[in-house]
């Protein structure tokens, strides 16, 4: 029994501490404000390796989703006396809300947040962190400035990316498969659209990136050991940014809506 | 001058140095040597304020640098320049950015002096025509020179080198160390090298301490410390158990 409550204590003091480190490491960001215009050109690599290079499996990821939604909301719908057009409601609601945001998320957690654990984490555990430092570089205003830089542009990009192939998978699959035509559909889009929806969806997207971008940062930049370090950093990212999102997707939901 | 008094550094609990204390004067060449997992690359790291101590005080130049700000800690790193054990090169620069990133954010030098700064840098470490190769592209012994003229291209007044012959062929380690000696005499510098090659104490040094569980056991010129009839540092210098 006093094992396990031993084992707790550490693991309790062990989060608290991991905590406070993220926290100052997201506070050091700003001491070498100054600094911040020499990292510009690294900020515009890191919104094509976080943002360009991400539009494909956003593209793919939701518009199958879009079209995955819609189907199910034909099926839920089939023995009813609801209007078809419902269909294109559910879908550009459920898009906007929850699925544009948290799939390409969840999706971008593994391809951005392993990238950037990897890539901190091997820098740390070379020693390129500490050359960074010794000489006279900060070496977060170097590396985890430029990351969330890219990051607050690019995710709302991506976020509208994918509502735009969403709900345009959702329309393919609707007249595909259900026998709703465009102008139904997007009768049913107009009707429950709401323009506070579509910015919700869009806060929500750059919370989740600020999220997963931090907190692979904050992995990679305190790995430690060697390569299996940085696997572990790399898997702790993933699993962390993906937990994180769903925390703050309940959180957003009750603050915002 | 460097200082260092009664230092202190535990890491998870365990002492990894333990009340040490020595002085470095400019011009001189320090070596630091001991078993491997003694804290040596611990100790170089608190020159620079990299590590911090527990407890003590790190004083160079009249600063204590365990007690300055980040800011100021960044100051006075731009005296003072690492080579690291395996280069430490930024995998995704070329040779030429790699010491450029220092050229650009350390001096005030123009474009064409920066150029040129990197090619003479080079140069002294003999190297040419590697400035557009990626750190990948080149050989281990290539990255710690490049390593070394990324260090003495920003013109600093002390350099720490971390294992700087490990790895190396024994030719290799001979040029290796003919280096550290033309960048010594050339520039002028206050040399601190972690090693455990006895060629470089006995060639480069003119300052030797040496590190066993967490404490200072000699500090002295190499030829005291060749002389000196302690069976553990006569066991470290033959390589063989002389009981």
């Amino acid at each position: 029994m006093i094992k396990i409550l031993k084992f707790l204590a550490t693991r309790i003091v062990s989060l608290f501490e991991s905590f406070g480190r993220y926290s100052m490491l997201i506070m050091n960001i700003f001491r070498s404000y100054s600094s911040w215009g020499l990292y510009i050109n690294n900020a515009i690599d890191q919104m094509i390796l976080i943002g360009t290079k991400s539009i494909p499996i956003v593209i793919l990821t939701s518009f199958f989703t879009g079209m995955v939604s819609s189907v199910q909301a034909g099926y839920q719908m089939e023995s009813t006396i609801t209007p078809k057009w419902i269909v294109g409601s559910l879908v550009g609601e459920t898009m906007l809300l929850e699925l544009a945001p948290v799939i390409t998320s969840l999706v971008l957690a593994g391809k951005i947040g392993a990238t950037i654990a990897a890539e901190i984490g091997t820098m740390r555990v070379t020693e390129q962190i500490d050359a960074l430092e010794s000489l006279s570089l900060d070496p977060i205003a170097y590396l985890v400035f430029p990351r969330m830089l890219a990051t607050l542009v690019m995710f709302p990009v991506l976020i509208i990316i994918a509502n735009i192939f969403g709900i345009s998978g959702g329309i393919i699959a609707a007249m595909t498969s259900l026998d709703v035509d465009a102008y139904q559909f997007l009768k049913g889009l107009k009707t429950w659209f709401k323009p506070w929806d579509a910015w919700y969806g869009i806060i929500k997207g750059l919370s989740f990136g600020l999220a997963i971008t931090s907190i692979s940062c904050y992995f990679g930049f305190y790995t430690k050991g060697g390569a299996a370090g940085v696997g572990r950093a790399t898997t702790s990212s993933v699993v962390s940014s993906c937990i994180a999102i769903m925390i703050l997707d309940y959180v957003l939901a009750s603050l915002l809506l | 001058m460097i200082l260092i008094e009664n230092i202190s550094k535990v890491f998870s609990s365990k002492t990894i140095l333990d009340n040490i204390s020595l002085k470095v004067k400019k011009g001189e060449s320090l070596a630091i040597i001991g078993q491997s997992g003694v804290g040596k690359s611990v100790l170089l790291k608190h020159f620079n304020g990299l590590i911090i101590p527990n407890k003590g005080k790190i004083i160079i130049d009249n600063k204590i640098i365990n007690k300055l700000s980040f800011i100021d800690l960044q100051n006075i790193r731009k005296n003072m320049s690492m080579v690291f054990q395996f280069g430490a090169l930024f995998d995704s620069l070329t040779i030429h950015d790699n010491i450029m990133i220092a050229l650009d954010h350390l001096t005030n030098l123009s474009k064409i002096e920066k150029e040129e700064r990197i090619t003479d840098s080079l140069l002294e470490v003999n190297l040419k025509d590697i400035e557009s190769l990626y750190p990948n592209d080149i050989s281990g012994g290539m990255k710690k020179r490049v390593g070394i003229a990324r260090a003495i291209a920003i013109k600093p007044e002390y350099i720490l080198y971390d294992e700087p012959t490990t790895g190396l062929d024994p030719i290799t380690t001979d040029k290796m160390i003919n280096l550290m000696k033309k960048v010594r005499e050339n520039k002028k510098l206050t040399s601190i090298v972690v090693t455990h090659e006895m060629k470089i104490v006995n060639e480069f040094a003119n300052q030797v301490i040496m590190l066993n569980e967490g404490n200072i056991i000699f500090d002295g010129s190499p030829e005291e410390l060749n002389s000196s009839n302690d069976k553990y540092i006569k066991y470290f210098i033959l390589g063989k158990d002389i009981n």
